[in-house]
């Protein structure tokens, strides 16, 4: 295991995203999937997203790759993916097509949770490798080739040569996952993207894959955005981490102040709803009250008005604010009760 | 439930050398080329009241014990003895008609919760099909029963004629513990009841079948790959490797006093949510064997160093090691204990 990283985010982050917005116009009315998400992604760091289904976690990164499809639409945000020397920086938001195939597989690339699903069932795993490679490096079909099977070696699957004339069915999951992190390093990505990258796996599996990616981290300096909603593998690879509530992050900052330090309701219930060790045998785990709100019928202003016993009812409208703690530690406030402190989900108790 | 004193065996199911053997047949003649040992003798009891919690990988055997103790599946050798005030019964051995009443007693919640649900049906026709499969043909009398059992498991009586896409994941979990309580069961096989669902709505539903078996009494095989939930629930936890029980014991011995470098490798390979938790990962096993490819004898054979002849061949060793922590042993290095997978190894 790779021992954790804890320095300062000294340098200037890789992918700065700000005010991102998607909705998705369905014949039942808008859902606001994303309202307002920044995020800050730091070179050779990994920035841990986490929340409950319909959050909007895999819709931000989607965006970040725009890859919305209708009838869902980013509406409004910037997302600069800057060049090493921090100088120059392109926003993915405004890209063309053929800029955006650049973007696309070759400065950012996405590992997806299901690794069957994900490869083509009618294509060997080499040809799928090695397209990807031909595609965003100069190279020609015999040093993709090459290169495809040292990236095997380097994930660890034995019998490389063997492994690219196979179909992604004739792979274990483990190993399909494998050959998925292959392929979106081997164009050599300056952030990678991993959506649920071991839920369906059995843990020890999942265990080794999340040491595989620590250990590629530390070889090749990519970042990473790890989205998951299980704490434990946050825990074990990020080092910022974002807590997201019905498309908004509620909390963000460095994984020991989130975790150690949580300030936001949300965040509190979150962590301490999974049994830990200190949990004793047959105790009942507190849990987060009310219901999460349907989509379409996600109320405006605080998000946790349904949970909120409070009364104000400029709360009805009044947009949330975030507020910055401590250095780089930033938690979503309900705006009408920030100054008085009056509701029950002003992140500090009444 | 009054019956219960009338009962002498405190154990609710029984499970004596349990064998589940599926042929590999190849070519035009369906020639018999191989076994998969899905189950491999496996015994143990769901004592009244308990919860036992089955863990392991993905094709280890859990899902295909739970199969044959409710019948799902014929098992190929072995007894599943099932008490209740009428005496022993032996689902393994027992002919289909002699089975139907006993099935009342024994119910499942499915893993997944958007498939295990009729999107045709209504919640009502849901929760009540168990009662008018089972002779209740009054409909009021199965309304009063459904409004009972909705309210009991935490939704509201008038969700009766809604139907499950206007639920969310975790009350559909919901009517599907409610449809599994229609009957009164004494046992409730749960198969990663909570897997699908988000870790907020997982604690809602593990505390919800705690709550319910306090207040029903009810039986648990509580079958999960997820070991920290298991831990919380189950009174008593079986692990499994292909087939076999590698080791058995209360929640505390399989994660305090673990004995088994499996059970050990297992119990490190689980992310932890504390920050400043410094891991110790044990030693990953290597890819795992193909299922076909085991023999009768150790397991853990491809991960061992210095595999003896014998090895190969003699069947492994259950053994009782304190009352109630059972640890499989490799025989052949039982006496000598020299096998890097004899479980003391490390400790001596």
């Amino acid at each position: 295991m790779v021992t954790k990283k804890q320095k300062e985010n000294i340098e200037p982050p890789l992918l700065e995203v700000r005010d991102l917005q998607t909705y998705f116009y369905t014949a039942d009315g808008i859902v606001k999937a994303v309202d307002g998400v920044d995020l800050n992604v730091y070179p050779k760091k990994t920035l841990g997203i986490v929340g409950e289904s319909g959050c909007g976690k895999s819709i931000t990164t989607k965006s970040i790759l725009r890859l919305i499809d209708r009838p869902g639409r980013i509406i409004n945000g910037t997302m600069n993916l800057y060049d090493e020397t921090h100088e120059k920086s392109q926003d993915i938001a405004t890209l063309n097509s053929s800029e955006l195939k650049k973007v696309r597989g070759g400065r950012i690339s996405m590992i997806f949770q299901e690794p069957m699903t994900s490869f083509s069932p009618i294509h060997t795993i080499g040809n799928q490798i090695t397209e990807a490679i031909t595609l965003h490096l100069d190279h020609t079909k015999k040093e993709a080739i090459e290169l495809a099977e040292d990236w095997l070696i380097r994930v660890g699957m034995n019998n490389p040569k063997q492994r690219l004339k196979q179909f992604a069915f004739e792979l274990s999951g483990g190993q399909r996952q494998r050959a998925m992190i292959a392929m979106a390093l081997c164009t050599n990505p300056d952030v990678l993207i991993a959506d649920e990258p071991t839920t369906a796996l059995d843990v020890t599996t999942q265990a080794q894959t999340l040491d595989l990616l620590n250990e590629l981290q530390e070889k090749n300096g990519m970042s990473i955005i790890m989205i998951t909603h299980d704490l434990g593998v946050i825990a074990e690879l990020a080092d910022d981490v974002n807590v997201m509530y019905l498309g908004k992050v509620v909390e963000s900052g460095s994984l020991q102040e989130v975790y150690k330090n949580p300030i936001h309701p949300y965040t509190k219930s979150l962590l301490s709803s999974i049994p830990s060790l200190a949990t004793k045998h047959r105790e009942r785990l507190p849990i987060l009250q009310g219901t999460i709100p349907h989509p379409v019928a996600r109320p405006s202003g605080c998000n946790f008005q349904p949970n909120c016993k409070g009364d104000n009812p400029e709360c009805l409208n009044g947009e949330p604010i975030i507020i910055e703690e401590s250095a780089g530690h930033n938690v979503l406030y309900c705006g009408p009760c920030y100054k008085e402190h009056k509701c029950a989900w002003y992140p500090r108790g009444v | 439930m009054t019956t219960k004193s009338k009962i002498k065996n405190d154990n609710i199911v029984e499970i004596n050398n349990l064998k589940k053997y599926y042929s590999l047949t190849s070519g035009l003649l369906k020639k018999v080329s191989g076994q998969i040992r899905a189950v491999d003798d496996v015994s143990f009891n769901i004592p009244r009241g308990k919860t036992i919690g089955l863990v392991g990988e993905s094709g280890c055997g859990k899902t295909t014990i739970s199969k044959c103790i409710l019948r799902a599946i014929d098992p190929t050798d072995g007894d599943i003895f099932l008490n209740n005030e009428d005496g022993a019964h032996n689902l393994a051995k027992l002919s289909e008609s002699d089975l139907r009443p006993l099935r009342k007693e024994m119910q499942m919640i499915f893993q997944d919760p958007f498939s295990s649900l009729n999107p045709r049906m209504n919640l009502f026709d849901i929760v009540s099909e168990p009662l008018l499969l089972n002779g209740v043909k009054n409909r009021t009398e199965r309304q009063d029963r459904v409004e009972e059992l909705l309210v009991k498991v935490g939704l509201r009586a008038e969700y009766m004629i809604r139907f499950p896409h206007a639920f969310s994941g975790g009350q559909r979990q919901r009517i599907g513990i409610a449809r599994a309580l229609a009957l009164n069961p004494a046992l409730i096989v749960c198969d990663e009841p909570v897997s699908g669902l988000d870790v907020s709505v997982q604690a809602q539903v593990i505390n919800l079948l705690m709550d319910l078996q306090d207040e029903l009494g009810l039986s648990y095989l509580f079958v999960s790959h997820d070991l920290s939930i298991v831990r919380q629930i189950s009174d008593q936890i079986n692990v499994m490797y292909f087939g076999r029980q590698v080791e058995s014991g209360t929640p505390d011995e399989i994660f305090n006093q673990s004995m088994h470098p499996y059970t050990k490798t297992l119990i490190s390979a689980i992310p932890n949510p504390d920050p400043d938790f410094k891991k110790e990962r044990q030693p990953i096993l290597g890819d795992t064997p193909n299922p076909s490819d085991i023999a009768s004898g150790c397991n853990f054979l491809s991960n061992c160093p210095e595999p003896k002849e014998e090895c190969t061949t003699s069947t492994p060793l259950f053994i009782e090691d304190s009352p109630g922590h059972s640890i499989l042993y490799c025989a052949p290095c039982y006496d000598d204990h020299k096998c890097a997978w004899y479980p003391r190894n490390e400790s001596q």
